[in-house]
């Protein structure tokens, strides 16, 4: 885990072929860019088929940052890690609603666990794609 | 519901002294008329208590309220301290807090309005008759009487708003117990919650409706939920909006909402309104429901031999 | 069957629980006209509608469901009326989809769709009247 970056990182781990982000901070524009940056580094250096974001520590949450972590889970499906997000609370998700936020194609988990179950399934029923492909169209992007 | 939502409530916010008093056009002047007209009522307050208890005796209400001795030896005292406090015209802050309290003190044992009401008209032919001896000339006897009825009806005015905040509040802990017991969000089996509807859906229930299921959830853990609407009366667009919104927002928390019970009539009210109701599984019967959900969960249904 | 041609009922619109009775007041109206299912849950939608608007938009008003006689058929009408804010573009209040913030809309075109006759007046600053009549 690369924690250089300061007390605002964003603790990201590879678990059973997933890679599992625990989002403890206070979510700002410039976390979560710098977040998604280097999750798409990790998603491009290690062979990765899902990505959990796991926001069971947010308490506060804006339909502003949840677009951003949607576009960032939308960039991860494009280098072929399904993404899954995790442990939103019943405030934020209520909020989030009433704010109107677009949730389609947004693959939800109530824990850690289930994101996990859910990818390894999804995984072995696509056992034939392979990941390699989509990664080298990303190879592009830095 | 914890008693903090309760004091949450909007309430009406109780007017200050002044606010009273401008109100009520109660102005200084009045406040001495009284003050001056009770110096020759407040020495025969005795006499007063004496004479509204031979009325209050007539009233069927009587035996009911003033039972034991005890209580009325309490109440009259009480009554008598009423009396001066009115007679000082002191009308500020505390004032009209020890109104409020009478007025509690009358709604708390049920005491019905109209009998209060028809004590005060009988307390004021009683003051104003009876025990005013004193000589003040027409004139002033005529403003004093002004001024008092004024105070009176400012006095009477709490006491009917306290046994009216009463009676809302009353309602409103009846409307949330109801409202509590109408959203029975129920697991049903493992990883599967139902929640059936009945009745009208507004905006603060469809609230509730996803409040309990999204707590439901994180609790139980559950994959799918149904929603039945079976019982549900009109599905306008508000309430179609609330179900997309459930289905939604059970969703982000991993769970898939399916809305059973969608009737014929459901059915082409629903989609003359043009409500998309987009990617929702919905089914005509909770059976339907039942077993997209044990499928969804892995659980297999079987036939007995 | 009741002659409910004769049967009038106002409820005035200030909160939600106004709107609930609206809504049992037109079940309870339409059953006794014979309605078919559908048709009272049309009703019961129309008004559930017509009177959510007029909390939403003019914060209070009145709605009125009585009988109604045309010249061979017997019917129910519906009038919703307010002395809100008023729609300045009718038009496109009747065009599905106008609505901003991604809410459902007015729900105008729906009950157009559900009634047999539809009247709208408005005027911006004066109020809003919806006028609608089902046939049995």
């Amino acid at each position: 885990m690369n924690n250089e970056a300061g007390a605002d990182s964003i603790p990201v781990q590879l678990m059973r072929g997933c890679l599992v982000a625990s989002i403890q901070v206070d979510l700002t524009e410039q976390v979560l860019k710098r977040f998604r940056q280097e999750l798409l580094e990790r998603i491009g250096s290690a062979r990765v088929h899902g990505v959990v974001l796991d926001v069971s520590g947010v308490d506060v949450m804006d339909s502003a940052d949840f677009e951003t972590l949607k576009t960032t889970m939308s960039m991860a499906s494009v280098m072929g890690a399904s993404p899954v997000i995790v442990g939103l609370k019943p405030g934020i998700v209520s909020a989030l609603v009433d704010l109107d936020v677009d949730t389609r194609g947004v693959r939800a988990a109530l824990n850690l666990d289930d994101a996990l179950e859910w990818l390894g399934a999804a995984e072995s029923s696509t056992a034939t794609a392979d990941p390699a492909v989509i990664r080298d169209t990303h190879a592009r992007h830095p | 519901m914890s008693p903090l939502d309760l004091a949450a409530r909007p309430a009406e916010k109780p007017l200050t002294a002044a606010q009273m008093l401008k109100l009520y056009q109660l102005e200084t002047a009045d406040l001495e008329n009284i003050q001056s007209f009770g110096e020759s009522v407040v020495p025969r307050l005795d006499d007063y208590v004496t004479r509204f208890y031979d009325w209050m005796e007539t009233q069927p209400e009587f035996e009911q309220f003033f039972s034991d001795t005890e209580k009325l030896d309490r109440v009259q005292r009480q009554q008598l301290v009423y009396w001066q406090e009115f007679f000082a015209a002191k009308v500020d802050e505390e004032y009209l807090d020890k109104r409020r309290v009478v007025g509690e003190a009358h709604a708390r044992i049920g005491l019905p309005l109209q009998v209060y009401l028809a004590a005060m008209n009988v307390s004021m032919k009683l003051i104003t008759g009876n025990l005013y001896k004193s000589g003040l000339s027409p004139d002033q006897y005529a403003t004093s009487i002004h001024s008092v009825s004024k105070l009176m009806h400012m006095d009477c005015a709490i006491v009917v708003q306290t046994f009216s905040a009463r009676v809302n509040r009353i309602m409103a802990e009846q409307n949330d117990a109801l409202m509590e017991m109408s959203t029975p969000v129920t697991s049903i089996w493992d990883g599967i919650l139902l929640l059936p509807i009945v009745g009208i859906i507004d905006s603060s229930r469809g609230q509730d409706i996803m409040n309990a299921m999204l707590a439901k959830i994180s609790k139980t853990r559950a994959r799918v939920a149904i929603l039945d609407i079976s019982g549900v009366a009109v599905v306008d667009t508000a309430v179609a909006n609330h179900l997309i919104k459930i289905t939604k927002a059970t969703r982000l928390m991993g769970c898939e909402t399916t809305i059973s019970g969608i009737s014929p009539a459901i059915a082409q009210t629903i989609v003359e309104l043009g409500i998309d109701v987009g990617d929702i599984q919905t089914t005509a019967t909770l059976r339907d429901a039942l077993v997209y959900a044990f499928r969804a969960t892995g659980v297999e249904i079987r036939q007995a031999p | 069957m009741q002659g409910i041609h004769n049967a009038e009922a106002r409820i005035a619109i200030r909160g939600e629980s106004d709107v609930a009775r609206a809504i049992v007041q037109a079940r309870r109206m339409s059953q006794a006209a014979a309605f078919q299912t559908v048709d009272q849950s049309r009703i019961a939608t129309t008004v559930s509608e017509l009177a959510r608007n007029i909390l939403k938009y003019a914060g209070q008003g009145e709605v009125i469901l009585r009988g109604c006689v045309g010249a061979t058929r017997r019917g129910m009408e519906i009038i919703a009326e307010d002395s809100g804010p008023g729609i300045a573009d009718t038009d496109s209040a009747l065009s599905d989809h106008y609505s901003s913030g991604g809410t459902l809309g007015l729900g105008l075109p729906g009950v157009q769709r559900m009634m047999d006759e539809f009247a709208l007046e408005s005027e911006p600053g004066a109020g809003t009247r919806v006028t609608v009549r089902k046939w049995l």
